[in-house]
């Protein structure tokens, strides 16, 4: 059984014109193999670095703390020759927009097979044949082997890139937003073939900003803001019972149909920039139950019950949810 | 005395000219808003929706049919007859940033409108009604004088709908004006939507891919597919009770944000809407309730207050 | 100046000290030019010798405290000689770049955002100009038009139009297709309005750029120019022709030639960094929050 991803403590720090910020302020999760983590923040969050940073892919200028293991294996300041290894082979990611993430003068089939024997010595025809099982698991048929990248459509690219993320079967697949350049109709396929693959063992950090995504398909969720995760736990202890208002806050400003004309409740304000981050809990210029104490030091995590993680000095308690529902 | 509608769209359409023949991005929309009412147009990318705003709001020329703006002749009229019905509508696009002039003011930005339709204005009247109308979608004055680059998105797009409302038009063309936006900038955007349409008495034409957002904006929708309308009316209506197989669909893959009512779809992809060759009905490919005269015939949209192009609608 | 006004501008003064911390060598290279053009200004004013005045008893002195650079086979002062060079250098790289922008710029407009027969007229005669290598259609023109500055300016001129209608050319492509000329034409505004509000100062910035660049090049191409009997004629005091004129001594007499190279040379490389290192701040795009 493989351990996954396991991030403890990582901070991003970027400099600056006042000295040294962190984008990601110690950070910790865990995708166990056969599960899907949905990471949900909006821009601003710092989780597309999050999850850069579990390539190793960070920009120079980016300062990295902490620790990223891939089953074991430690990506924070590893060799270059080690990673290189570990990515596509124990570890792959897909992005958000699979028109530019291929390259367009290869084939499909080219650039899985340049990836595949990269990883494994094996031949061309071999490789083929990984690649073409490859995209029949990513619902695609081998037709698409002798395909560009601009001959199809983006939800075929989609699961094209998947296939080529999966074709090396790693442990760990990280998803950055796979589905929100795509309709609403692909993305619901899409995410019927991420959920098939983690049940068949992958372990998916599934990134979004839609909760609607993460309610479908996740099992454990955790929420990011400014840099830091605020809430953590099972789907459905998160969603019913929950305890951070940020969390509550982007619920209630998601439309969901049937709601007819009700007035959406937004958050005021915007989030801060990571530069210019406020002391203690960086939500609280935003949160309507804010005190002193939010503005003194690091917050606590607590855990409010079993698998489900908060920061906050004080949670939304389950009455206290309904009422504000 | 009754007052034309704000909009009325007779049968226009768009084609271009692709390698394989002839391609309709749009064929022969028909409708209209009324004073006091909203419409959405929905649909997933290709199906001609963002045309058919560009088409409204006079951007690209039709190749057939008629668009009227409070009952005149828009799409007919020469470019300086144009200009004068401009007045009557505004536009919001979709990237906020990309919809403003990155080397003028804020307050320039807001006053454009007013230079081009009141020459003899002065600049301070023209500054006076920008700043009135900024404070009007909720921003303070001391953005007046910055430039987009320093501005936020949700606070971009509130500067484009200011100069979209500083000729007092009746009409707003919204295409797709919060998916650049995060959730919770949305929300804040779509509430400020919200009370202008009722404080202005504004219709609005919100095109959008969303469909839980139709219902916060609109009264009517009107979902296209290929080119053509599939189903339209009012919208609780529509979405309650679909009647033609792609609303059903569209509704159905939408990710609803509670954890207990998931639903899997099946693993097959289609390649995206597109026109498909021969006569028949677009939809017939994916429509899991296709029969042989799909194939024969384009499905009419019938005249009713909920109407559906479909052989055989869903009861 | 209101207090609004005055704290803008202090900021703006706060800022500028602390980019030039950050980038000494391009801070460095601009004192050096601010120097150069100081002297090109003042040159009339600061009681130097007369540089055109001849004196054979005087010819080819060393450098010394008399005659800072020595004197050329005339006897005439070189220091002064590139004193006041400098003003005839300087207006003649600004009046080059001036007059090819102010040809090329309406051209290259005009093309890109019409579109069409018009673009590929304009842009076939551009093509035209091209096609000649760098130096070989300002000689040619030069040699057309006979000897002078002001026909060398022209003839340069006229040979770089090209480039800065190509440059605002492809900008326009650019910009023509951004939301804000389609809000433009949404709202009513005429084209031509539209190309002068919103497309022309848009388009502007990387052609300010190259005109920069081009600032030094113009200085070394005139002074080519003047090298091979094109450009400036005597008397006229230039660069170039300083060069030009001390090639049958300047083995034996150095300084005849080194002062005045020197001063082509460190005008053109101070220009050339002082334009690399602001290209970033003269982006509009990037002027975001700091």
């Amino acid at each position: 059984m493989s351990q996954g991803l396991v991030i403890s403590d990582l901070t991003l720090e970027f400099a600056h014109g006042r000295g040294r910020a962190a984008a990601v302020d110690r950070c910790s999760l865990m995708v166990r193999s056969k599960e899907i983590l949905g990471l949900v923040g909006e821009s601003g969050s710092g989780k597309s670095l999050t999850a850069l940073a579990c390539l190793g892919l960070t920009p120079s200028n980016c300062r990295a703390s902490g620790s990223v293991r891939v089953n074991g294996d430690e990506i924070v300041g590893a060799f270059e020759a080690t990673l290189t290894n570990l990515r596509g082979r124990r570890i792959a990611m897909i992005f958000q927009n699979p028109m530019t993430a291929l390259n367009p003068y290869f084939t499909i089939g080219n650039q899985m097979v340049g990836v595949i024997r990269q990883h494994f010595p094996i031949d061309r025809s071999e490789a083929k044949q990984e690649a073409a099982a490859a995209l029949k698991q990513a619902g695609l048929t081998d037709v698409v082997l002798n395909r560009y990248p601009h001959q199809m459509s983006g939800g075929q690219l989609q699961r094209a890139m998947i296939a080529m993320a999966i074709a090396c079967k790693p442990e760990v697949l990280i998803a950055d937003e796979p589905t929100t350049a795509l309709d609403v109709t692909v993305q619901a396929r899409i995410l019927s073939l991420l959920r098939s693959l983690a049940d068949q063992g992958m372990g998916i950090l599934l990134i979004t900003h839609d909760l609607g995504v993460v309610a479908q398909v996740a099992d454990r969720v955790a929420v990011m803001y400014s840099g830091r995760i605020i809430e953590s736990g099972d789907l459905n202890q998160v969603f019913s019972a929950t305890a951070h208002p940020y969390s509550l806050g982007l619920m209630e400003a998601s439309p969901m149909m049937g709601m007819g004309r009700r007035k959406l409740r937004a958050i005021p304000g915007v989030v801060p920039d990571f530069r210019s981050r406020p002391a203690g809990c960086a939500f609280r210029d935003r949160c309507a139950q804010a005190q002193d104490v939010c503005a003194l030091g690091v917050v606590p995590q607590t855990e409010i019950a079993a698998e489900h993680q908060v920061r906050c000095h004080f949670p939304i308690r389950e009455s206290q949810g309904a009422e504000l529902k | 005395m009754t007052t034309a509608p704000p909009l009325k769209v007779e049968s226009i359409s768009k084609r271009y000219h692709a390698r394989h023949g002839t391609v309709y991005a749009l064929r022969d929309l028909s409708f209209e808003i009324r004073a006091g009412r909203s419409m959405s147009i929905v649909g997933e990318s290709g199906c001609g929706k963002t045309t058919a705003a560009y088409c409204i709001a006079g951007l690209q020329p039709v190749d057939a049919g008629t668009v009227y703006l409070a009952g005149e002749d828009f799409s007919g009229a020469t470019r300086v007859q144009q200009k004068r019905l401009r007045r009557d509508f505004g536009i919001v696009f979709q990237n906020p940033l990309s919809a403003l002039n990155p080397r003028m003011r804020i307050w320039q930005n807001v006053a454009e409108p007013l230079r081009v339709h009141e020459p003899n204005m002065g600049v301070s009247n023209r500054k006076q009604l920008a700043e009135s109308m900024l404070k009007r979608v909720g921003l303070g004055l001391q953005h007046l004088q910055a430039f987009p680059g320093e501005l936020s998105g949700g606070q971009l797009q509130r500067v484009v709908l200011a100069r979209a409302l500083i000729l007092n038009p009746k009409l707003v063309i919204l295409d797709e004006p919060t998916s650049a936006l995060d959730v919770s900038i949305q929300a804040q955007v779509l509430n400020l939507l919200q009370e202008l349409r009722d404080t202005l008495a504004l219709s609005y034409l919100f095109i959008t891919h969303n469909l839980a957002l139709v219902e916060v904006l609109t009264d009517d929708v009107m979902v296209m597919y290929a080119g053509r309308v599939v189903e339209s009316g009012p919208a609780d209506v529509v979405f309650a009770k679909p009647r033609h197989p792609y609303t059903r669909e569209l509704i159905q893959s939408i990710p609803d944000p509670s954890p207990g009512n998931r639903k899997m779809l099946g693993l097959n992809d289609y390649s995206a809407v597109q026109q498909i060759a021969g006569g028949g009905c677009a939809f017939r490919q994916r429509c899991s309730n296709a029969r042989a005269g799909c194939s024969e015939v384009i499905p009419p949209l019938d005249f009713q207050a909920h109407a559906v192009a479909c052989l055989y609608p869903i009861s | 100046m209101s207090s609004s006004t005055s704290s803008r501008l202090f900021s703006w003064l706060a800022r500028y000290i602390a980019w030039s911390r950050r980038n000494i060598f391009v801070t460095i290279c601009a004192t050096g030019f601010g120097l150069i053009v100081l002297m090109a200004l003042l040159a009339p004013f600061l009681g130097l010798a007369d540089p055109k005045q001849i004196d054979f008893a005087a010819k080819l002195l060393r450098p010394s405290s008399t005659h800072w650079f020595g004197t050329d086979g005339l006897g005439r002062d070189i220091f002064s000689g590139v004193v006041h060079g400098a003003r005839v250098s300087l207006l003649v790289a600004f009046g080059v770049v001036f007059i090819a922008a102010a040809i090329g710029i309406p051209i290259g407009l005009v093309s890109g955002y019409a579109g069409g027969w018009v673009d590929t007229f304009f842009m076939r005669i551009s093509d035209v100009f091209l096609a000649f290598p760098p130096l070989l259609l300002p000689i040619t023109l030069s040699a057309l038009l006979g000897p002078g500055l002001f026909n060398a300016t022209c003839a340069v001129a006229i040979s770089w139009f090209p480039w800065y209608a190509r440059l605002i050319r492809s900008s326009v492509l650019t910009v023509k297709s951004e939301l804000y000329i389609q809000s433009a034409r949404a709202i009513g505004t005429n084209p031509f309005s539209i190309a002068m509000h919103h497309v022309l100062p848009n388009s502007l910035s990387p052609v300010v750029v190259q005109a920069s660049l081009d600032f030094g090049f113009a200085i070394l191409t005139t002074a080519s120019l003047s090298f091979i009997g094109m450009g400036a004629v005597p008397p006229t005091v230039e660069w170039g022709l300083m060069v030009a004129s001390s090639r049958s001594v300047f083995l034996e007499y150095w300084w005849t030639a080194m002062f005045p190279g020197l001063a082509i040379f460190l005008t053109v490389f101070f220009a050339n960094v002082v334009v690399d290192g602001v290209r970033d701040s003269l982006d509009p795009k990037l002027r975001g929050a700091p």
